[in-house]
């Protein structure tokens, strides 16, 4: 910086005259009118900005969530539609003897590879159109690496129940005609299972019912409803109940069925 | 060299000061003792650097307001609350000339400069006075303020240590080059 002027003998000011120059209420009200407003202030930018990241990290992780969801049921349901119309009984025939089959489900999230696991059911009748096989969907959440213990444990399981999988006139899931449902009296299983208890879920004119029945037989008045009420909708037959050889009772796989003329 | 009986401060009147400190960093309003104690003070220090009477109460003013708004962050340090606001003073006049609001100024009396011709070991004639005149002009600003708080302020080591942010020592060692810079202007001159 430069040195502008070198004043020599400048008159002094005197105490009590810078002492009148004083005002410190114009230095107050000065300072209060430049005070930064807390809106402005570091911290309160901080509170903000860190909310606000909060936010919607959140609103992402919880999208996120929702779409892998949706992602999974859309998935889940695509399968066992397909199962039904692709997979035929001549393709049951084929696979019959292979214990399980994957195949790739191409509509998935990313990250997660589906494997679906299908084997052939025995076929009963041998009306094509009426006939199916049955598949389970599993998703697998990593990419396929060596089967660990309890992933071998729990094929087995499958594999177990797939072998003990009920049918009704040989349908697990999938379209039913009328009059096959109505010829049919009993819930059976393709292995030694004995079907000792199921669930039935259908609509009986007023409302939707859950009817448990302790037997293999299907009621005639329940089939009669379901018949009259549930033509072209889908009947769930949950919670099918079976003694093994062994005597042990098993949880078995559910039926799907769709009542169409 | 006297010494500034307003920068140097029995403990005790540091401890009320710090007690006015305490409460204007509540309450604004009991920031007024300090304002009275040390308008004169800050308003001398700044109006000796420049020109215009006007200028220098208003950068005074700026600099009690700053020392308002920021009196939320002083920490006491042993130091008289002064050092603090003289360096607010400092940051604020080398604002204004930055701004070119102002234009540097020295200001020195006469008995002053025969002072200085004694430290420099020369003649204290008429002579001797023009020529020193005309090289404390011609000294560079960072030796010049050391000159201007030790001969014209007559401030203590330790004093100018505080308001420069630098050790007693060191505010000895640059006055003392400051010295021999102006000795060297004055011997070229002649």
């Amino acid at each position: 910086m430069e040195i502008k002027k070198v004043n020599l003998d400048r008159q002094n000011l005197s105490s009590s005259y810078i002492e009148k120059k004083q005002d410190f209420n114009h230095v107050l009200n000065s300072a209060k009118m430049t005070k930064m407003p807390t809106w402005k202030s570091p911290w309160f930018y901080g509170a903000v900005g860190l909310s606000s990241v909060a936010i919607v990290a959140l609103v992402l992780t919880e999208n996120n969530f929702k779409k892998q969801e949706n992602d999974k049921k859309a998935t889940i349901e695509n399968s066992e539609t397909t199962s039904t119309s692709e997979l035929n009984v001549q393709d049951a025939k084929e696979n019959k003897n292979k214990d399980i089959v994957p195949i790739l489900v191409t509509k998935v999230q990313e990250n997660i590879e589906p494997v679906r696991l299908a084997i052939a059911d025995e076929v009963k009748d041998n009306d094509s159109e009426t006939n199916s096989n049955y598949v389970i969907a599993e998703f697998k959440t990593e990419s396929t690496q060596v089967p660990t213990q309890s992933f071998v444990e729990e094929k087995k399981n499958y594999k177990s129940q797939l072998m003990g999988q009920p049918t009704i006139a040989g349908i697990a899931s999938g379209k039913i005609n009328i009059e096959n449902f109505r010829n049919t009296n009993l819930i059976e299983s393709n292995s030694s299972f004995e079907i000792t208890s199921y669930e039935v879920q259908y609509y009986n004119g007023n409302q939707d019912v859950t009817a448990v029945i302790r037997s293999n037989k299907i009621p005639e008045d329940i089939k009669e409803q379901i018949i009259k009420n549930n033509l072209d909708e889908m009947i769930f037959i949950t919670g099918i109940k079976g003694i093994d050889e062994s005597g042990k009772i098993r949880k078995l796989p559910s039926i799907n069925l769709l009542i169409t003329n | 060299m006297t010494v500034n009986p307003m920068y140097h401060q029995t403990n005790q009147r540091m401890e009320e000061e710090l007690s006015w400190i305490r409460r204007a960093q509540k309450d604004p309003e009991s920031f007024g003792p300090l304002y009275k104690k040390y308008h004169e003070q800050i308003f001398r220090y700044i109006y000796q650097r420049m020109d215009d009477e006007e200028q220098a109460f208003d950068i005074t003013s700026q600099v009690f307001m700053k020392a308002l708004n920021n009196l939320h962050k002083y920490e006491y340090r042993g130091v008289p609350f002064s050092s603090w606001l003289y360096r607010i003073a400092k940051s604020e006049l080398y604002q204004s000339f930055r701004d070119r609001k102002a234009e540097r100024t020295v200001n020195i009396e006469s008995y002053q400069l025969f002072e200085m011709i004694d430290e420099i070991e020369e003649d204290t004639s008429e002579v001797n006075k023009k020529r020193l005149f005309e090289s404390l002009s011609r000294l560079k600003e960072k030796d010049m303020q050391l000159i201007e708080m030790r001969f014209f302020e007559k401030r203590s080591f330790k004093e100018m240590g505080e308001i420069l942010e630098i050790t007693e020592n060191n505010a000895k060692v640059k006055t003392f080059r400051a010295i021999e810079k102006l000795k060297q202007l004055f011997n070229t001159k002649s």
